[in-house]
């Protein structure tokens, strides 16, 4: 990804979209519950890209562009919330934490057996975690998407790991004791 | 140091995070103890699978339209800022870009409206490349339209043969979402009898660029009317006029779609509003080609069609779809097959932004821009006809035939429903007006339409 578009941004919106439309796609689907939304979401975060004007290498176009997606999904999480309060699928969707449960957004995913259990931990670690592990993303730059300090960022990724290890007695080596309930 | 196991630091280390000096602390106390040690083996074995599982989930894409229409956006930048240094373009305000670009003659705009994302940026605006004019000169979309009669100013459709997965649902509460925003004045509240009774109100062009009506408009409406002021000499309730369906009903002499130009003919043209002085009317009319097979059957020459009407917001103040109220705003925007020879026509009602009224509207070329996009039945990828006026509005006496009947039709239809947008519309006015519009009317129904008008046992809602 070069700095800046010099004099194609057409090519430049291109490359980017390549490199990032799907993670951000998957992204605002979590936080949405919803994949129209997300897609909507993800759509106007390109164009605030070329709005912006760019300037910005790779590992901060990448963190830029999944800021800008996290704050649409939550504004459009805070206007349908505030807006449509006898709609019970706005309810569903958006109600009561910044993210809606795993399993509302990747039900029909075909889910691996941490990730699946992921599911359980509450919508805060779990976005962290995925930042982290799906998306490629240091600490630093998980509190610069989200607006939490690199201090709240490593607890929330200890905290989760550990009850996911707890979940599955993950043993010293990477071995599988078994699943404990 | 002493690291216990609920030590985030001890994560952090598993997983590189740490600068040297944090790392080096971290790896001496390992050194001295077994159990970070193993725990920190514990770490990295569960985040690698948790990982791994995680980069295995599929991929979602945007579909190849949603990705043209971004770059085709980007394209448009692109010419709009040739010669012009890069920092000169950056931070441009949608609203001074969508303006320029219609200056510019990039008339193809896509707004795509969603509910659900803050007003002020939740406009997706994507103008679709024209093919660039082989001479210098005036842009010939901007130039005036020779004759009321002329070739319609017909868009050139741009085949898209990329990925096929596409042809997706056109979000269900676009046409609501288009047309019904929380920031619009209220409509009037005057003689309501239900929810279809309310005429779409005005909207802002600054806080909704786009709007979408459907193309397949049944007649039901107008045979129901004509059948209770003819035989019944009594006026329709007010709920039941659609005027949509009431213009539908009619044939007008729309060009076809050129030879090699697709199945569909697209037009827009602007004329002074009849009843509302300094205001401005927008007719978009689709027709589309005959087809070859004579089965019988109606015989689709395109799908999942779709139009989009956006509006400029320096040009236009603010716009009024005419019909298509209540709870049909819902079902426009959906994608629609549309048969052989079947045609659409649809009336806007336009305040002109104030520099752009000066001159009886002269600066109201740039008003719009029309987009269509379907796919042909045979499903080679998604095709876009964009369309802006091919002038600036005409004196309504001076507006094609077609267009002033059409306009005629839309103003009985608001006495009818006693709307509040009626403005200086009469029966009587309405009856001049078709009268001196009645075309060719091989099938009679224009005459039909003015015989109407002309029923004396009907008592006219009183005009004031």
């Amino acid at each position: 990804m070069t700095a800046q578009p010099s004099d194609n941004l057409a090519a430049w919106l291109r490359k980017a979209m390549d490199e990032h439309e799907g993670a951000l796609l998957r992204y605002a689907e979590r936080i949405l519950g919803d994949a129209d939304r997300g897609r909507d979401v993800v759509q106007d975060t390109f164009l605030r890209l070329l709005e912006s004007g760019g300037g910005f290498d790779g590992g901060r176009l990448a963190q830029w562009l999944f800021t800008v997606c996290r704050n649409r999904c939550l504004d459009v999480c805070r206007k349908e919330r505030r807006m449509t309060l006898m709609s019970e699928h706005v309810e569903r969707t958006c109600a009561g934490s910044d993210l809606p449960p795993d399993d509302v957004a990747s039900g029909r995913e075909q889910a691996g057996r941490v990730s699946a259990a992921m599911s359980a931990l509450p919508p805060n670690q779990q976005e962290v975690l995925r930042l982290r592990f799906q998306n490629g993303f240091s600490y630093k730059q998980i509190a610069g998407i989200t607006g939490l300090s690199v201090t709240n960022v490593g607890f929330l990724i200890h905290t989760g790991i550990q009850r996911l290890r707890k979940r599955f007695q993950v043993d010293g080596h990477g071995g599988r004791q078994g699943e404990t309930r | 140091m002493k690291l216990s196991k609920d030590n985030p630091l001890l994560t952090a280390y598993a997983l590189g995070e740490l600068d040297a000096g944090e790392a080096a602390e971290v790896e001496e106390a390992i050194l001295a103890d077994e159990s970070p040690r193993a725990e920190v083996e514990a770490i990295r074995g569960l985040a690698g699978e948790l990982e791994g599982e995680l980069l295995a989930e599929p991929m979602p894409h945007l579909s190849a339209l949603e990705r043209v229409r971004l770059e085709q956006l980007a394209a448009a930048l692109d010419r709009a800022a040739a010669g012009r240094a890069w920092h000169s373009r950056r931070r441009l305000r949608w609203a001074a870009v969508a303006a320029a670009l219609l200056a510019a003659g990039a008339v193809g705009m896509w707004a795509l409206l969603r509910p659900g994302t803050p007003s002020e940026h939740n406009i997706v605006i994507v103008p679709i490349p024209t093919p660039t004019p082989p001479s210098p000169g005036p842009h010939p979309r901007l130039m005036p339209t020779p004759s009321p009669y002329g070739p319609a100013p017909v868009g050139t459709p741009t085949p898209y043969a990329g990925r096929n997965d596409f042809f997706e649902p056109w979000h269900p509460s676009v046409g609501s979402a288009l047309l019904s925003d929380s920031g619009q004045s209220a409509p009037s509240t005057r003689s309501i009898q239900d929810d279809e009774h309310v005429d779409n109100p005005w909207v802002s062009a600054a806080r909704r660029l786009g709007s979408t009506f459907g193309l397949n408009v049944g007649a039901a409406s107008y045979r129901y009317i004509r059948q209770v002021i003819d035989e019944e000499s009594r006026l329709p309730e007010p709920s039941a006029v659609r005027i949509e369906e009431m213009i539908n009903y009619f044939q007008y002499d729309y060009a076809p779609p050129a030879e090699g130009q697709g199945p569909l003919a697209v037009r827009a043209d602007l004329a002074q509003c009849p009843w509302s002085a300094g205001h401005v009317l927008l007719r978009v009319a689709v027709q589309a080609g005959v087809g070859q097979a004579e089965t019988g059957a109606d015989q689709i020459v395109a799908c999942d069609a779709r139009v989009v009407v956006t509006f400029n917001p320096d040009a236009v103040a603010s716009w009024r779809l005419i019909g298509f109220d209540g709870a049909m705003a819902d079902q426009a925007g959906q994608g629609e097959q549309i048969a052989a020879g079947r045609q659409a026509t649809a009336l806007y009602e336009l305040v002109p932004a104030s520099k752009a009224a000066q001159g009886g509207g002269a600066g109201l070329a740039a008003a719009c821009a029309v987009l269509v996009e379907y796919k042909l039945p045979e499903g080679d990828g998604v095709r876009l006809i964009t369309v802006s006026p091919g002038g600036p509005a005409v004196r309504f006496e001076e507006a094609p035939e077609d267009f002033r009947f059409a306009a005629t039709v839309a103003g009985f239809g608001m006495i009818l429903r006693n709307s509040p947008h009626k403005g200086t519309c009469t029966v009587a006015g309405m009856l001049r007006q078709a009268q001196s519009s009645l075309g060719e009317d091989q099938l009679g129904r224009r005459s039909g339409f003015a015989e109407m008008l002309r029923q004396p046992t009907v008592s006219w809602p009183e005009e004031e």
